[in-house]
């Protein structure tokens, strides 16, 4: 069974956003709400010391996902292939999982049930790469197995200088791989306790 | 157009241009439309000019459409063919077809040999040896093209008198003009005034993308950047809402300011093809500053005519709340991340899922 994960590589993210208009057109994602997106986060202080990062914001499908145990329908739960999925006839809609996800990463979809990436589990099962891998220009976005050491994604963690994941503190063990960030997602998030993240982060705070 | 001379010009087509926002000082442009006797507009989207047209053909979109072959003829020269994917969804025409009917009720049908696009195609393609079927299949035909430079081993590939890349210029220097390019200082913004700067995001095409219902969902205005030192002495923080006022007192707006450190204290700056007035663009209508609308001036070069837009200066004029001098705070992104305790789950939800609180989550 593969356990199927995901990555991007900052080095090559261009932010154009069109992992995200792919997904909102693939999965019919209402107007204001999103499956994926990708913020902008600068860092530094002027020339010569000014990041900037791409945040790529979408379920991580985590080995450990909150969501799961909290629904009382058992609509959301895990493939053998290490997806997280909702049931949508089974789901509904009380939006524990909304309150459970550390990341934010679901929505209530306004026709009564919680929505959320899938990895296009639906393309997934004809063959093909989730609708955001498959629409970036610059081949930033990586899909694969993370049990198979072949695999692209496999080899792009392998090869990055740096690999982040979102959190890692809360123990959810996502299978989002952030490589070779160059500000840090405890930057972007900034410090705790602190007005957090606004769009850039440690950029015009009050 | 305006001043009739060196010849008037009574009558004009305009087709896939955006004269508001792809020319500087739409004042002027439309000065310049007011003194036209009849204006055809032929467009997909009700843009701002169409509102000075006599009469709009609207035009079929690319999916809905055959075009002209494309032809490229660079270093890998290549023949691309646009096909309709879907059929109309409106009352609308391909241009070849508004083209082609206008000609025949001109009494010009001698200049359209053709009735149909598939025709017109078919015979250009035979020309190279390509069929319309073909093409269809393959919508690309590349050309084995020859390597730039490597290509010219006898002789040199630049038709200069040296043979050379010529950084003096003997041509212009006959011509009474500077043989040597020489680097010549534009003139500093006045006091409290910053240089308009502007520029695309990857999100939008030029100034034609920004009603997408799909894309305005990710980049649905544009902000004005400010250095954060400079927002900080004028009083301006990310989120506040400012009026865009160049040295001739041309304004637009309101548009968010976005305090930086991404750019110099002495320039703001703007991404292209925002702040539309014509009402019929429903989304993108009233969003965000549009660097043309600012641009009443600008440089010729005198020896290329290329022109430099980037001579603007704009002040930042903070909207006061009414009757009072206070600023607006307008929808603070402060205010939205944290709802009142009274709003509901589902407004904190969906709340939750907005551009602005998702980044703040991150």
């Amino acid at each position: 069974m593969p356990r199927y994960g995901m990555a991007v590589d900052l080095d090559r993210c261009i932010g154009c956003q069109a992992c995200a208009v792919a997904c909102a057109v693939e999965n019919d994602v209402p107007e204001g709400f999103f499956r994926r997106r990708v913020g902008e986060v600068t860092a530094g202080d002027g020339p010569g010391d000014l990041r900037l990062a791409f945040v790529h914001m979408q379920c991580y499908h985590c080995e450990r996902p909150p969501c799961v145990p909290v629904c009382p329908t058992g609509a959301t739960y895990v493939t053998r292939d290490g997806l997280c999925l909702v049931d949508y006839d089974i789901c509904i809609g009380c939006r524990a999982c909304v309150t459970a996800c550390p990341y934010g990463m679901r929505y209530p979809h306004p026709h009564g049930f919680v929505d959320k990436c899938s990895l296009c589990d639906h393309r997934l099962a004809a063959g093909r790469l989730p609708a955001c891998v498959e629409a970036c220009p610059t081949r930033a976005l990586i899909f694969g197995d993370l049990d198979d050491r072949a695999s692209p994604l496999r080899q792009a963690i392998a090869a990055a200088a740096r690999v982040e994941v979102d959190r890692p503190e809360v123990g959810t063990r996502p299978k989002f791989f952030f490589l070779n960030a160059r500000v840090t997602l405890a930057e972007a998030r900034g410090e705790v306790g602190a007005t957090l993240a606004r769009r850039e982060a440690g950029e015009g705070a009050p | 157009m305006i001043t009739g001379e060196p010849y008037p010009i009574k009558g004009l087509v305009t087709y896939a241009v955006n004269l508001f926002h792809s020319l500087p000082n739409p004042a002027r442009t439309r000065r310049a439309l007011e003194a036209l006797d009849f204006h055809v507009a032929i467009d997909i989207l009700p843009q701002d000019h169409l509102r000075w047209a006599d009469v709009v053909l609207p035009e079929c979109t690319y999916l809905e459409r055959y075009d002209d072959l494309i032809t490229v003829a660079h270093k890998r020269p290549f023949i691309a063919l646009r096909q309709p994917v879907v059929p109309p969804l409106h009352d609308t025409k391909p241009g070849w077809w508004i083209a082609r009917e206008l000609g025949v009720r001109l009494g010009l049908e001698q200049y359209f040999p053709w009735t149909t696009i598939e025709e017109y195609l078919e015979q250009r393609l035979n020309s190279v040896g390509l069929t319309l079927e073909e093409m269809k299949k393959t919508g690309l035909a590349v050309q084995k093209g020859r390597p730039y430079l490597e290509d010219w081993t006898t002789r040199s590939p630049f038709p200069t008198p040296s043979g050379k890349i010529q950084l003096y210029c003997e041509e212009l220097a006959r011509a009474g003009l500077d043989p040597l390019p020489r680097y010549e200082p534009t003139p500093e913004p006045p006091e409290g005034h910053f240089r308009l700067l502007y520029g695309r995001a990857p999100v939008h095409t030029f100034a034609r993308t920004q009603n997408n219902p799909i894309l305005s969902r990710f980049m649905a205005t544009n902000e004005v950047w400010v250095n954060r030192q400079a927002a900080a002495a004028l009083g301006l923080r990310s989120g506040d809402q400012v009026m865009l006022v160049n040295q001739d007192g041309a304004r637009s707006g309101p548009v968010t300011v976005r305090a930086t450190a991404r750019i110099r204290r002495d320039c703001v700056y703007i991404v292209h093809g925002f702040g539309h007035d014509a009402p019929g663009m429903r989304r993108a209508h009233g969003k965000g500053a549009s660097d043309a609308a600012l641009q009443t001036r600008y440089a010729l070069d005198p020896i290329s005519g290329g022109a430099g837009l980037r001579v603007n200066f704009v002040r930042l004029e903070p909207l006061t709340a009414p009757g009072g001098t206070a600023r607006a705070r307008p929808a603070s992104r402060d205010r939205r991340a944290a709802p009142a305790p009274a709003a509901t789950a589902r407004r904190r939800a969906a709340a939750a899922t907005t551009p602005e609180a998702a980044d703040r989550r991150l």
